[in-house]
């Protein structure tokens, strides 16, 4: 949160788009970030955070309080939501099937420390996770993305995405489920925890 | 494990690891993992899997997000076909208010002709008598819009009441400007819902002046005004009094609409001055008429005065003119309120 975010948010709120702009700068790569693994891929994901940006520069007055932060990424959310219903992409597509799937996710934050093996393999690690999170239905992509990479809470979610706890608790829980299987292709770049059986424990 | 434990079990995994268990919960599953090291895998499997999605690191944008006046100006290109829908649904409901207005007034002109008034309520509810005034003489009516069989309640409706006022005076004009000493003016009775019909103003010139006066309810026998002074007053009484005639009160004078036969008490056919009100029934589908008609067309018709018809060919052309304006103004206000729409729907979808 920046130090004079609320008045900058007033300031946005009387129309003035350079006091926005400051907001847009504090929080683009959160709001990419969320798009891009959501979405799955980069060009969608930046289309994505430009139009949630427009759309909350011109909603900035219904902002009563609370969270900026969340408030930006529930935007972001929902134009996700609105394009993969607009794309209608099948979720079992294959990472090579995609006419737009990236190698990598792109440079990431902060910078990565370690050799540079351990570089490259977690660049890879990611980018599987990613893939496989690629691979769910959107319902539990938005869930998945909501909950374990932006930390909102089951109700937050439940509030967010217009349905009930029990539903996001189920979402949750076959996304995360999805993952980890989805995982076991790439058990080579995961922790040891992923290559033992349970007799082995 | 069944599939279905499979499922169950991942759930109470999946909100363990989220603290989102009730207590009772929490206490039975970790009962079960204390004695389950399949169940002890699978939630270290989920853990770990919730762990690496968490720790997925915050990528960096790919670009510069911030925002120019041309894309708040414009919503993202959308903006000209929000303005043009906004635009397109004003124009036309202006159009549909104006297209409305002339149908109206279309109307409301089309049945002020001396021979007939467009009543709305004219057919009363289960009235059976309809009596049709039929215009003789040498007017031809003016073009009925009725469909079903004409049937009047004639006192009964409002607009009737205040339409008379109209008519009449239309009709003292016309007859002022003739010269005419005597108008008969035959109305035709048209449908229910065209509802014409008007009891014409009977009397001398001179008594036709005052048929402006008519409608306030005063009880107008000597000079044989007619009226329609009550709203639902049955038209056997008003017109009855108002009137020359012997009202033969019909049996089927209930209801808001009392028809009756009226005959007149002065052969028509030789007196002029008074008014002659040529009451036939035109077909009444839903009962078995109880009257008869007191007099036929015939009769009558030697013995009209020749009484100009107020130009319903001529006023029929203003008023076709004006319908069909209307017509259009209407049509292109629906054909604006789809484009509008669809507008609207293409910018939501882009």
């Amino acid at each position: 949160m920046l130090e004079n975010e609320q008045a900058l948010i007033q300031t946005a709120q009387r129309g003035d788009l350079n006091a926005f702009n400051a907001l847009v700068l504090a929080y683009q790569n959160n709001v990419y970030t969320l798009a891009y693994r959501i979405m799955g891929e980069t060009h969608s994901a930046a289309d994505v955070a430009q139009e949630a940006f427009i759309l909350a520069f011109r909603r900035i007055s219904t902002y009563r309080g609370g969270s900026f932060r969340s408030w930006l990424l529930r935007i972001t959310a929902n134009q996700c939501y609105d394009e993969l219903r607009r794309i209608r992409r099948k979720p079992s597509i294959s990472v090579e099937e995609l006419p737009y799937a990236d190698s990598d996710d792109g440079p990431t934050l902060p910078d990565e420390t370690g050799t540079p093996e351990q570089v490259i393999q977690q660049k890879e690690l990611q980018h599987a996770i990613q893939t496989c999170i690629s691979h769910l239905s959107p319902d539990q992509r938005v869930v998945l993305v909501m909950s374990d990479i932006e930390g909102f809470s089951y109700q937050e979610i439940a509030d967010q995405v217009g349905t009930n706890l029990g539903t996001v608790k189920s979402r949750l829980s076959r996304a995360r489920a999805g993952v980890r299987d989805c995982l076991q292709s790439v058990r080579e770049l995961l922790p040891s925890v992923f290559r033992l059986n349970s007799e082995e424990r | 494990m069944s599939a279905e434990r499979n499922i169950n079990d991942t759930e109470l995994l999946s909100a363990y690891i989220d603290g989102q268990l009730t207590m009772v919960e929490r206490s039975a599953l970790e009962a079960r993992l204390q004695s389950d090291a399949e169940l002890r895998h699978q939630l270290a499997l989920l853990r770990a899997t919730v762990d690496l999605i968490r720790d997925l690191p915050q990528l960096a944008a790919p670009r510069d997000f911030r925002l120019t006046r041309e894309m708040v100006g414009r919503r993202a290109g959308n903006r000209p076909i929000y303005t043009f829908s906004v635009l397109s649904a004003a124009a036309a409901v202006v159009l549909l208010v104006v297209g409305f207005g002339l149908l109206t007034v279309n109307n409301y002109n089309a049945a002020s002709s001396p021979f007939s008034r467009t009543v709305n309520n004219l057919e009363t509810d289960g009235d059976p008598a309809g009596i049709a005034l039929v215009p003789t003489g040498t007017f031809s009516a003016s073009p009925m819009p009725s469909t079903a069989p004409p049937s009047i309640g004639f006192f009964a409706a409002e607009e009737q009441v205040e339409r008379g006022t109209d008519l009449e005076s239309e009709i003292a004009g016309e007859q002022a400007q003739q010269g005419q000493a005597t108008q008969s003016q035959m109305f035709q009775a048209t449908a229910p819902a065209a509802a014409i019909q008007i009891a014409p103003v009977m009397g001398t010139a001179d008594e036709v002046d005052d048929t402006s006066t008519t409608t306030t309810g005063e009880d107008t026998t000597d000079d044989g005004r007619f009226r329609d002074t009550q709203q639902a007053e049955p038209f056997s009484e008003s017109l009855a009094s108002a009137l020359p005639f012997d009202a033969v009160a019909q049996p089927s004078q209930e209801g808001a609409g009392g028809m009756l036969a009226l005959q007149p008490t002065v052969p028509p056919p030789t007196s002029t001055p008074f008014p002659t009100l040529l009451l036939t029934r035109t077909a009444i589908p839903t009962e078995t008429p109880t009257h008869t008609p007191t007099h036929s067309p015939t009769q009558t018709n030697t013995s009209m005065p020749s009484i100009a018809p107020a130009q319903p060919p001529s006023t029929n052309a203003p008023a076709v003119q004006t319908e069909t304006i209307a017509i259009i103004l209407i049509v292109s206000a629906v054909v604006l309120l789809v484009a509008s729409v669809s507008a609207l729907i293409v910018n939501r979808r882009r």
